[in-house]
């Protein structure tokens, strides 16, 4: 199905869909927000003498939803992004701007709509979904993000759409082409079943049942990851006295020549508290079995995201801890370190987030990564700047 | 004699005590009027605005909340932009966030409650586990003043042994006529003033005559307040339990 199609059907299931009122006739039926960013960022390889790779990024995110019923929905969320800088004058291949058009996805929904030497205007479709709801039961078809994770940094569980960490100008990550069925059998617990397929035409199918005991969200999953392995997964979500405690574990295993091959182990921990004058805190512990031909030269082929969830991180045992602070109700405050015992290495990533009116924010963000590479200590530096208006 | 003497004495301490008992529940009984008073008795719909006011600027913040008896309650943040969507689920002791965002819902912590809500002077606990001021604190009348012109009785509120609340002792102005919360203190468990609530703008609303706009004052910075006005609400709105639900939390309008 090519995307015109794919998005003819949308269409033509917005207009078949009966037009009834809503409960309350002050609720619109429809609603339009997003936010338009403008972001400048530098990257400095190793010191500041080097040269300065500079872009800028103008970032407009649209979400459309729509609510004719009270059972039936449709989204639709795409994001808008004018780049220009030294990352596309270095690009002769091109290999830069087909990235950006590199859909992952099932449908094609990734255009670089102008392009020149210098500069790039991409337009990405990244929710295109209609739900329907029967009482406890959800029903989504399209483009979707199926967030099954439960820790904040490493997600092994949340196998259908990869976290990544340092992309915090994107949180809302790229969606699945998926079809998810959920039955709600309780206030915290669901069954759900979900299967995806990707621009390789490889199917993901998994399926969740998440309960809650003791005060315990729990979960266990088990499918198939990309046509190649199966994957079990447990996740949970609590407290130990006043304090969060979290967990994700999976294990995959190619089911081709099962006998024959190794599965990988993964488990994430975190723990997160909040001290009363809004002081936060938070850890994360992530353990990574690697993979026998895994070979990472440097940060950068990992930075801009993880492409699996088999591959969350640089190193098999990492650990995280971050503290956030508001100085005021205006001025937030944050502070991330990560430490990579195999790489000798570390990241920080200090920020601060300025609000200036309501809608409207400041940000200044800091990436500094620093490890060894065989026998070479590599640093790997990033600053951005950015200015945000939501609506 | 004897007889009468020991008829006197059960006479007067089972008056005594019933008198002790009554104040006792006559305290309980006029904080619980007065919260299901504004809460609903069994259930509530609000709209409210909530202004972050400092000398040199100030930040809206509007939601909806939902609450039916003294476990489930329900909060929607619809303004402003970059938090709208978000919703908060408190049932029993547990809690969750949704956002949107993410298309993720978090299991909150208990430490939670006691963080400011959105940045403001009210916390979480304030926001989402109010009805608790019923069932986790023992309540007793220290007096009776005049607040704003009416009548109230000064209500001290202790927390019970291991209740899961933040503030050390609480104290209410309930109106005698009304069962209005006119003024509220708010003690930390060193019992020093953390924060007064004021309640102002008298008016009826869905038929109860409760005050509409209540205004949050650190008792450390007198020049910082929170105000937050009622600009709708519905008592005993038909709810059903399952409400309550992450299922629905996603759905809030």
């Amino acid at each position: 199905m090519n995307r015109f199609n794919y998005i003819a059907v949308l269409c033509g299931l917005f207009v078949l869909s009966s037009l009834e009122a809503q409960d309350d006739e002050r609720i619109k039926s429809w609603s339009l927000n997003g936010y338009i960013s403008s972001m400048q960022s530098v990257i400095i390889i190793d010191s500041l003498e080097d040269y300065w790779i500079t872009d800028y990024l103008l970032h407009n995110r649209l979400n459309f939803h729509w609510f004719p019923h009270k059972s039936f929905s449709a989204k639709i969320e795409l994001r808008n992004r004018f780049i220009y800088g030294d990352q596309l004058k270095g690009d002769s291949e091109g290999t830069y701007q087909k990235s950006l058009e590199d859909d992952r996805g099932m449908v094609d929904m990734a255009w670089n709509i102008a392009s020149g030497k210098s500069y790039i205007l991409n337009t990405m479709v990244d929710r295109a979904y209609i739900q329907y709801t029967y009482g406890k039961l959800e029903v989504t078809l399209g483009r979707q993000r199926i967030n099954w994770g439960q820790t904040f940094v490493w997600n092994p569980n949340d196998i259908f759409n990869t976290y990544s960490f340092f992309d915090f100008d994107y949180p809302e990550r790229p969606g699945s082409d998926a079809i998810r069925v959920q039955y709600f059998t309780g206030t915290a617990s669901v069954a759900e079943i979900a299967l995806k397929s990707d621009s390789t035409g490889n199917i993901t199918a998994a399926g969740l049942f998440r309960f809650n005991k003791y005060n315990y969200d729990i979960q266990v999953l088990g499918g198939v990851l990309n046509e190649e392995d199966v994957a079990l997964g447990l996740g949970w979500s609590g407290n130990i006295k006043n304090m969060a405690f979290r967990g994700e574990m999976s294990y995959f295993h190619p089911y081709r020549n099962y006998m024959d091959t190794t599965g990988l182990y993964f488990l994430s921990v975190g723990l997160d508290y909040s001290f009363s004058n809004s002081l936060y805190l938070q850890f994360e512990a992530f353990y990574r079995q690697m993979p026998e031909d895994f070979d990472v030269n440097d940060f950068m082929a990992f930075y801009s995201g993880p492409l699996s969830v088999k591959n969350l991180s640089f190193t098999e045992y990492n650990f995280f801890l971050q503290a956030g602070y508001p100085f005021n109700p205006l001025l937030n405050g944050n502070m991330a370190v990560m430490y990579f015992p195999k790489l000798d290495g570390y990241y920080v990533g200090p920020s601060v987030t300025c609000s200036l009116t309501d809608n409207f924010d400041f940000s200044f963000y800091l990436q500094l990564f620093s490890g060894k590479f065989g026998d070479n200590r590599q640093h790997f530096n990033l600053g951005f700047l950015r200015f945000k208006y939501s609506f | 004699m004897i007889r009468n003497y020991l008829f006197k004495g059960i006479v007067l301490f089972t008056g005594f005590f019933i008198t002790e008992c009554l104040q006792g529940q006559n305290a309980t009984e006029i904080v619980r009027r007065a919260d299901e008073k504004m809460r609903g008795e069994s259930s509530g719909i609000s709209e409210m605005t909530m202004k972050i006011i400092r000398p040199t600027w100030e930040r809206t913040l509007e939601m909806k909340s939902w609450s039916k008896g003294t476990e489930n309650t329900m909060v929607l943040i619809t303004a402003p932009a970059r938090e709208k969507g978000q919703s908060f689920l408190k049932v029993g002791r547990e809690m969750w966030n949704w956002n949107p965002t993410i298309s993720r819902t978090i299991k909150l912590p208990p430490s939670m409650l006691s963080q400011g809500w959105m940045g403001s002077d009210y916390t979480h606990d304030d926001m989402i586990n109010q009805r608790s001021i019923v069932v986790d604190y023992t309540h007793e009348i220290i007096g009776e003043e005049n607040t704003v012109g009416r009548e109230c009785y000064m209500i001290e509120l202790i927390p019970k042994e291991d209740a899961p609340v933040v503030w050390g002792k609480i104290l209410f102005w309930i109106s005698k006529k009304d069962d209005m919360v006119l003024k509220s203190e708010y003690y930390d468990e060193d019992e020093y003033l953390v924060k007064t609530e004021l309640g102002k703008e008298i008016k009826s609303m869905d038929g109860r005559i409760i005050p509409t706009v209540y205004e949050i004052i650190p008792a450390e910075e007198e020049d910082q307040k929170t105000v937050v006005t009622l600009n709708r609400i519905e008592f005993n709105a038909p709810i059903s339990d399952s409400f309550f639900s992450i299922q629905n939390m996603k759905k809030l309008r």
